[in-house]
C-alpha cells in the first residue's frame, strides 16, 4: 500500500477507534493506538514498516507540536510561583523511579551499565498521551497544572540523566581500556549532554522569539496556524541537523511563546483547533510500531521494570507532593498520571542501539516490552486520575455542533 | 508591544547568547575519529585471514552438504564400490563389475549392514542394481537435473570407503556431452573433477545435495553419467536380451540372407557378443558363431535360449553350433551364473594387446556404419586372424564391398558384426 493510502487508513481507522472507545469510557488516545497496533506491520500488515518510516516525518511535527503545547505551561508568573515546588516534586519522582529500577536491574543480575541506562529511561514520562488526555477531558486545576509542569520537567531530568550516564559509560570504558586520552574521552561524552541541553533551548528561543514577534502582526486564524507550523517544522528539522533534542527544541519554543507573546493564548487555542490530525497520525503511528509479541519476551526483567518505576513514580510524587504542601488532590492522584511512557524512552533505545551495541538487547527487550504496556495502560491511569480529581470538563459546544 | 518586549536589549542580548551558543556548539562538535591506520603487510595480512576463513566456511558448507547426501550411500563389500540408494524400494545402483557379482553383495549403510542380490546387470555392464534382501529401510538419494545448471556453478562427487566414511570432493560443472561407453552412447557430466577407481559408484551432487551423476567404468576410463541413462541402462537390461548378457555373457542376433550365407545355416541366432571372462566365454562361445540348437531343441530366435538363464539349479545343456562352416557342440555346466561362486577373476581370456588397434574410424565409413570405433581391436576377420596391417586395411577398406564378419575386443567384450551389411544390427 502506498503512503498516501497508509495516511487515509491511519486517519480513518483513528476516527473510528475514537468513536469505539468513548462507549467503554476509555481515552481517545487507547483507542488510536490500539486501532494502530492492529492495522500495523505487527498484525494486519495494512501499514508496512517502509510506511511508517516514509511517514516519519509526520511523526516527528507532531511530536513537534505536542511538546510546543506541553511548553505553554512554562509561564514565567506560574513557574514563580509553582515552579520549585513542582521541580522539587519531578525531581522526587523521576529520580526514586531511577533508583529503584537501577537497583533492581543489578540485583537481577544485569550490568551496572544497562541497569543505569534502564534507570534514566524510567524517569521519562510520554507527554503527547497526557496532553491528548487533559484536552480530550477538557480538564483543568491543581492536578492537570502540576501533571503538565512535572510531564515538562521530568523529560528533561531523563535526557540529562541519559547524557550523564552515556558519560560514565564511556568514562569507565576508556579507563578499563587503558586510560589514553581522558580529557579527549570526557570531553566526547560530556559535549552531547551540554549540547543538547543549552543548544536545544537556544534553538526554542531562537525561533520562538521568531513566532513572537511575527504573531503580533498577523491577525487571522489561518496565518497563525502557517505561522506556528511553520515555525515548529523550522525548529524540528534544524534540531535534526544540528543533532539537538526535538524534544526539548519544542518545549523551548513554546515556553518563549507564551512568555514573549501578548497572543499566545489565541495562539494556543488556534493550534488546539487543528492540530487533531497530526494528534491521530502520531498515535496511530505509535500503536502501529507497537510490537505486542515482545510482551512474551519481556519476561523478569521486564516485569520488574515495570513495577519499579511505576513504584518510585507513585511513591517519590505522593510524598514530595505531600511534602511540598501540595493540593490533597495532587498527592492522591499525581502518581497515576505519571505512569505513560512513549517516545523519549524509544528514541532512547535507538541511541543505545547505535552507540552500545553490545547493550543495546538487554535494554531494547525491557523497554520496548515495558513501552508496549504503559502506552496502553497509561493514559486510562491518567483519564482515571482526572475524572476522580473532579477537575474534567464537557467541551463547550462550538458553532459547528450547533450545525451539526 | 505587550509589557514584557518592552526591555528589548534584554531581549536582543538573549537572542545573541542562543545565536553564539549555537555557532559556538557546531564549532566545539568533537570530530569524528580518524580511522586508525593499518600498513600495508596488516592489510595484507587480514586479507590472507579473510581468504582463509572463506575457503574454511567453504569446506565446512561442503561437509555439510556431503554430510546430508551420504544416507544415501553404501558401500558394497564384495564389489569394493560405493552404492547409490536408487529407489524407495532400496534398488542400489552401482559402476558394473567387469565380472558379474557373486551370489549375495553385503552393503554397509547408515541404517546398518544389508544383503542384497544382483537383480539387473546392464547389457553393457556400465551399471548394476541391486536388490535388498533383507535389512532396514532406506534413504534414496535425490535425483536432480543437470537442466538448469550452468557452467562455472559448484558440484561436489561424493562416494563411500571400505570403512564406510565417505569421501567427498568440491568441484565446478562444465557441461555435459555425448559420450559413448562400449557400445552405448551416454550423456555426460564434464566438470574439473577426478574421476577415479575410489569414486565408483558413487554420485555428482549439485549444492542442494540432488544427484547429477553417477561415476561408471567406460572402458578404459571413467565417465559420470546422467541418471535418465541410468534408468533407461536399467530399463534395457530387464529384458531378455539384457539378462542373457547378464546371466551367460552372450549376445546374439536373428540370422538374415548375409549371415546365412556367411555361416552356411538356415536357421539359428548368430553371436554378435561375448563378455571376457563370462559363461558364455569360458564355454568357448566366440563372435561368429551360430547357435542353431540348444540341448536338441532347434533355436530359431533369441527366446529360445531362455533356458540358459531361465534357473539356478538347471541341468546341464548342450549346444550346437555352426562354426567355419563346421559343427560344433559346446557343453554348458550345470551351474547357474551367479551362483558359481568366484566371478572369474583374474582370468584374462581375451589378452588386450592382441590384435590390430583401432586408432581412428573415418565418419561414414563402412567401418563406421557398423559401429566400429576407435580403440577397438580388431580380432578376426572372417574367422581368421589378419596376418599383417596390409591385410586389415584391404579388408576394411570402403573399396571392398563384400560382406565381411569382423570380431573385436572392445572394453570387457569380444563382439562380432557384418561391414557392407546394413540389416545386422550395430554392434553396441
Amino acid at each position: 500500500m502506498n503512503e498516501l493510502a497508509s495516511l487515509g487508513i491511519i486517519l480513518l481507522v483513528a476516527l473510528l477507534a475514537g468513536h469505539l472507545v468513548k462507549f467503554v469510557r476509555l481515552p481517545e488516545v487507547v483507542g488510536y493506538i490500539a486501532v494502530g497496533v492492529v492495522v500495523g506491520p505487527y498484525v494486519m500488515g495494512w501499514i508496512s514498516h517502509e510506511n511508517l518510516a516514509t511517514l516519519s516525518v509526520f511523526s516527528q511535527v507532531a511530536l513537534g507540536l505536542i511538546l510546543f503545547s506541553v511548553g505553554s505551561i512554562f509561564d514565567i508568573q506560574r513557574v514563580q510561583t509553582v515552579g520549585l515546588r513542582v521541580l522539587r516534586v519531578t525531581l522526587a519522582e523521576s529520580f526514586l523511579a531511577a533508583i529503584l529500577v537501577t537497583t533492581s536491574m543489578i540485583l537481577l543480575g544485569q550490568s551496572w551499565q544497562a541497569s543505569l541506562l534502564l534507570g534514566s529511561i524510567a524517569m521519562a514520562t510520554a507527554p503527547a498521551s497526557t496532553l491528548m488526555v487533559i484536552r480530550e477531558c477538557n480538564s483543568s486545576g491543581p492536578l492537570t497544572e502540576t501533571l503538565l509542569g512535572v510531564i515538562g520537567v521530568n523529560n528533561i531530568l531523563c535526557l540529562t540523566a541519559f547524557a550523564a550516564v552515556a558519560a560514565v559509560i564511556d568514562l569507565s570504558a576508556n579507563m578499563s581500556s587503558g586510560g589514553g586520552e581522558f580529557l579527549q574521552t570526557l570531553y566526547r561524552s560530556i559535549y552531547p549532554l551540554v549540547w543538547q541541553l543549552v543548544g536545544s533551548v537556544a534553538l526554542g528561543f531562537l525561533v520562538g522569539l521568531l513566532l513572537a514577534s511575527w504573531a503580533t502582526r498577523v491577525t487571522e486564524q489561518g496565518e497563525l496556524l502557517i505561522l506556528i507550523t511553520g515555525c515548529v517544522l523550522l525548529c524540528v528539522g534544524v534540531a535534526l541537523l544540528l543533532e539537538l533534542s526535538t524534544l526539548l527544541a519544542s518545549l523551548a519554543v513554546g515556553a518563549t511563546m507564551v512568555n514573549l507573546s501578548a497572543n499566545s493564548r489565541r495562539l494556543f487555542h488556534a493550534l488546539a483547533s487543528s492540530d487533531p490530525p497530526f494528534y491521530a497520525i502520531f498515535f496511530v503511528m505509535a500503536g502501529s510500531d507497537l510490537n505486542l509479541g515482545l510482551l512474551k519476551t519481556m519476561g523478569v526483567l521486564g516485569i520488574v521494570y515495570v513495577l519499579a518505576r511505576v513504584a518510585g513514580k507513585f511513591i517519590g510524587a505522593k510524598f514530595a507532593a505531600k511534602r511540598e504542601g501540595l493540593e490533597p488532590v495532587v498527592q492522591r492522584l499525581l502518581g497515576f498520571g505519571l505512569i505513560a511512557q512513549a517516545g523519549l524512552a524509544l528514541g532512547l533505545v535507538v541511541t543505545i542501539t547505535r552507540r552500545y551495541p553490545e547493550l543495546a538487547p538487554a535494554v531494547s527487550t525491557v523497554v520496548l516490552a515495558a513501552v508496549a504496556i504503559s502506552e496502553l495502560v497509561g493514559p486510562v491511569a491518567i483519564r482515571l486520575a482526572i475524572v476522580h480529581s473532579g477537575e474534567a470538563r464537557e467541551h463547550p459546544r462550538k458553532p459547528v455542533d450547533v450545525l451539526a | 508591544m505587550p509589557s514584557r518586549l518592552t526591555q528589548r536589549e534584554y531581549i536582543a542580548i538573549l537572542a545573541l547568547t542562543s545565536t553564539a551558543i549555537l555557532g559556538l556548539g557546531v564549532w566545539l562538535k568533537p570530530k569524528q575519529l580518524p580511522e586508525p591506520t593499518i600498513s600495508g603487510e596488516e592489510t595484507l595480512r587480514l586479507q590472507t585471514l579473510t581468504q582463509r576463513r572463506n575457503l574454511e566456511n567453504l569446506a565446512v558448507y561442503f561437509s555439510e552438504v556431503a554430510g546430508g547426501i551420504q544416507p544415501g550411500l553404501a558401500w558394497l563389500n564384495e564389489l569394493g564400490s560405493t552404492g547409490l540408494i536408487w529407489n524407495q524400494a532400496g534398488l542400489i545402483v552401482t559402476a558394473g563389475p567387469n565380472h558379474p557379482p557373486p551370489g549375495e553383495v553385503s552393503a554397509l549403510t547408515t541404517s546398518g549392514n544389508i544383503s542384497l542380490e544382483p537383480q539387473v546387470l546392464s547389457e553393457s555392464f556400465r551399471i548394476a542394481a541391486l536388490k535388498p534382501i533383507n535389512g532396514p529401510r532406506l534413504q534414496p538419494v535425490r535425483k536432480g537435473t543437470t537442466a538448469g545448471l550452468t557452467p562455472g556453478i559448484w558440484i561436489i562427487q561424493v562416494a563411500r570407503q571400505a570403512g564406510g566414511q565417505y569421501l567427498f570432493t568440491p568441484g565446478v560443472y562444465a557441461g555435459t556431452s555425448p559420450t559413448t561407453c562400449g557400445s552405448v552412447e551416454y550423456q555426460a557430466l564434464q566438470s574439473n573433477l577426478p574421476l577415479t577407481e575410489s569414486a565408483l559408484g558413487g554420485g555428482l551432487f549439485d549444492v542442494d545435495g540432488n544427484l547429477l551423476a553417477v561415476v561408471v567404468r567406460c572402458d578404459d576410463r571413467f565417465a559420470a553419467i546422467l541418471p535418465p541413462d541410468v534408468d533407461k541402462e536399467i530399463a534395457r537390461a530387464t529384458t531378455f536380451e539384457g539378462q542373457l548378457v547378464r546371466a551367460y555373457g552372450l549376445q546374439v542376433a536373428p540370422l538374415n540372407a548375409v549371415s546365412r550365407k556367411y555361416a552356411q545355416a538356415t536357421e539359428g541366432v548368430m553371436v554378435i557378443g561375448v563378455a571376457d571372462g563370462h559363461a558364455a566365454d569360458l564355454d568357448g562361445l566366440n563372435p561368429g558363431d551360430v547357435i542353431t540348437a540348444l540341448d536338441k531343441v532347434p533355436v530359431r530366435i533369441q527366446d529360445d535360449l531362455r533356458p540358459l538363464t531361465a534357473s539356478k539349479d538347471r541341468a546341464a545343456l548342450q549346444l550346437v553350433i555352426q562354426r567355419n562352416r563346421r559343427t560344433v557342440r559346446i557343453d554348458v555346466p550345470a551351474s547357474a551364473p551367479f551362483t558359481s561362486g568366484e566371478p572369474h577373476g583374474g582370468m584374462a581370456l581375451t589378452d588386450a594387446s592382441q590384435g590390430y588397434l583401432v586408432e581412428a574410424v573415418v565418419r561414414g565409413s563402412r567401418a563406421a556404419r557398423a559401429g566400429i570405433q576407435a580403440g577397438d581391436r580388431l580380432l578376426q576377420i572372417d574367422g581368421k586372424q589378419p596376418q599383417n596391417v596390409t591385410a586389415v586395411r584391404k579388408a576394411l577398406s570402403d573399396d571392398n564391398h563384400d560382406p565381411i564378419f569382423v570380431v573385436l575386443h572392445r572394453g570387457s567384450r569380444k563382439m562380432g558384426t557384418f561391414l557392407n551389411d546394413e540389416d545386422i544390427p550395430k554392434i553396441r
